[in-house]
């Protein structure tokens, strides 16, 4: 009998910590990472906060080079994956390889959706999903601006910071009439445009792309549907993303309408198959209903717990969802997931430049987001996940500790463990 | 090496830390009244770790959640993998003295 194989398709995040997580745990079999990136796995998130930076251009590896070796994980970078065969239990390359697999797992991530208006196909109108990507953004804009944005997310909008730091004219095109407001609600989606447009950013919301107007496969102007133009050296397009699930048609296995449907351990329809990171569709605690969740923390935690069950330690990723983002040298951080009915704290004082806002759930925190708040978001995570109760009021004035007061309730636990503590 | 003050005993509470901007900055934690000092910035990411929470003998880094060992300096969970550089503490009286890389 051969050696058991563990073949990840998808060395980011989520795949990377599957592999480390597999040896961490003990797992004795052989464990293949395959992504048709080339480069030594890279992590994302820097590529929207340092692109324009000197030197590494945002290209920051997810551990050192040697780890995989001291691990034993075989590495197969600018190897595609072309089909998988679930009877045969291999998986097909392109160069033709099949490669026999006991546990396969899919961390094929998003792919960015493309706007289907006339000239969206132009060689400067970009998207920013990979290394590729990033370097070809600074490629466009070593000469400059005007760099015109199409949507108006975290992606894009960290984009937006450091083209103006860097003084290049930025205008963002928004459809909705409220952005992040999904993501943060309006109140903390006020403050995030408020600090865009105090750094120079023309944020139009409400505005959609008609056409990309230029000439010699380049675009020089961006035409909205209200008619507006644009002038623009690169665009870059930012509207949402498209799960990766080509192998699920050759795997046979299931998928939904957000990805590929996993259970509580990251297995798909085939147990033998999993999934991880973006591409999962999951049913978390932290949402109200089964979907994807679309963070870097996320695909490390649950890449991190497929890793550990399959080498036979069951495991589940339940934490709260954990984003964070760097704009004009702060830190933003939300934890959890606010909801349309929570009631939500904004600290007193609060400013665009620094703030920390809290979304209550029947007597508890349900969701945080804080701007250059690092210190009190670690606290209040821990609020969050103690079931600590609280009131408005509380939250409100600067005054409370909050380090103070989660010990407090550590405290009391401690002393009467039966107690629900309903304060 | 040199030794350097950090604080008084008192100015630091059980489960504070604070940073002292030595090349490179180390920080300075009370864990149940001892005082340890480890290299300040997260082997994974650029965030300071006297910035992040503090409990059991371990740090978790306040911006990407890795935890470290205070006493070994031990990266414990992902997405750290490479150990902190830990630094020689001694109590001169009342005060914190941390032994620091020369340049300082």
């Amino acid at each position: 009998m051969n050696k058991p194989r563990c073949l990840i398709v998808g060395a980011s995040a989520a795949g990377v910590a599957v592999a480390i997580e597999l040896r961490n745990n003990g797992y004795t079999g052989a464990v293949t990472l395959i992504d048709a990136d080339p480069n030594l796995p890279y992590e994302r998130p820097p590529l929207s906060k340092s692109v324009l930076g000197a030197g590494s251009r945002g290209f920051v590896p997810i551990q050192p080079a040697p780890i995989y070796r001291d691990l034993d994980i075989e590495l197969r970078l600018g190897e595609k994956v072309t089909a998988v065969d679930p009877a045969a239990l291999t998986v097909r390359l392109d160069g033709g390889d099949a490669v026999p697999v006991s546990r396969l797992v899919l961390a094929t991530g998003l792919s960015p959706r493309r706007l289907r208006v006339a000239g969206a196909d132009a060689e400067n109108v970009l998207s920013l999903r990979d290394a590729a990507d990033a370097r070809r953004i600074a490629e466009e804009l070593a000469s400059g601006g005007p760099l015109v944005i199409i949507g108006a997310g975290f992606i894009g909008l960290e984009l937006a910071a450091v083209a103006r730091e860097r003084g290049i004219d930025v205008t963002v095109v928004e459809a909705q009439a409220r952005p992040l407001t999904h993501a943060v609600g309006a109140d903390v989606a006020s403050l995030l445009m408020e600090l865009h447009r105090g750094h120079g950013v023309k944020l139009l919301t409400g505005a959609t792309v008609a056409e990309f107007a230029g000439s010699a496969g380049r675009v020089e102007e961006v035409r909205l549907a209200d008619g507006r133009r644009l002038p623009a050296s690169t665009v870059v397009v930012g509207v949402g993303v498209e799960p990766r699930t080509e192998l699920t048609v050759s795997a046979r296995i299931e998928v939904d309408t957000f990805g590929i449907p996993v259970n509580e351990f990251g297995q798909t329809s085939r147990a033998w198959i999993y999934a991880t990171g973006d591409v999962a569709s999951q049913n978390h605690p932290a949402l109200a209903r089964r979907g994807r969740i679309e963070h870097w923390d996320t695909a490390q935690r649950h890449g991190a717990a497929v890793g550990a069950t399959i080498a036979g330690t069951p495991t589940r990723y339940r934490e709260a969802p954990y984003a964070w983002s760097h704009q004009y040298g702060a830190t933003l951080q939300i934890v959890g997931r606010p909801r349309p009915d929570d009631d939500l704290v904004l600290r007193d004082g609060a400013s665009p430049g620094e703030f920390l806002a809290f979304w209550i759930r029947d007597g508890y925190v349900g969701a945080v987001a804080g701007m250059a708040a690092s210190r009190e978001v670690g606290v209040v995570k821990r609020l969050m996940a103690a079931r600590v109760p609280v009131e408005r009021a509380q939250l409100l004035g600067r005054d409370l500790d909050l380090r103070r007061f989660l010990k407090q309730h550590q405290n009391a636990v401690r002393a009467n463990p039966e107690s629900t503590l309903a304060s | 090496m040199t030794w350097i003050r950090a604080c008084s005993v008192d100015e630091l509470d059980d489960g504070d830390a604070l940073r002292l901007d030595t090349t490179p900055p180390i920080a300075v934690f009370n864990v149940e009244g001892e005082f340890l000092a480890l290299a300040d910035v997260c082997t994974h990411g650029q965030s300071s770790l006297a910035d992040g929470y503090i409990e059991g003998g371990q740090v978790e880094c306040a911006w990407h959640f890795a935890k470290f060992d205070l006493r070994t300096g031990a990266a414990l969970t992902l997405p750290a993998t490479a150990p902190l550089c830990t630094y020689q503490v001694r109590i001169d009286g009342s005060d914190v003295m941390v032994e620091a890389p020369d340049e300082n």
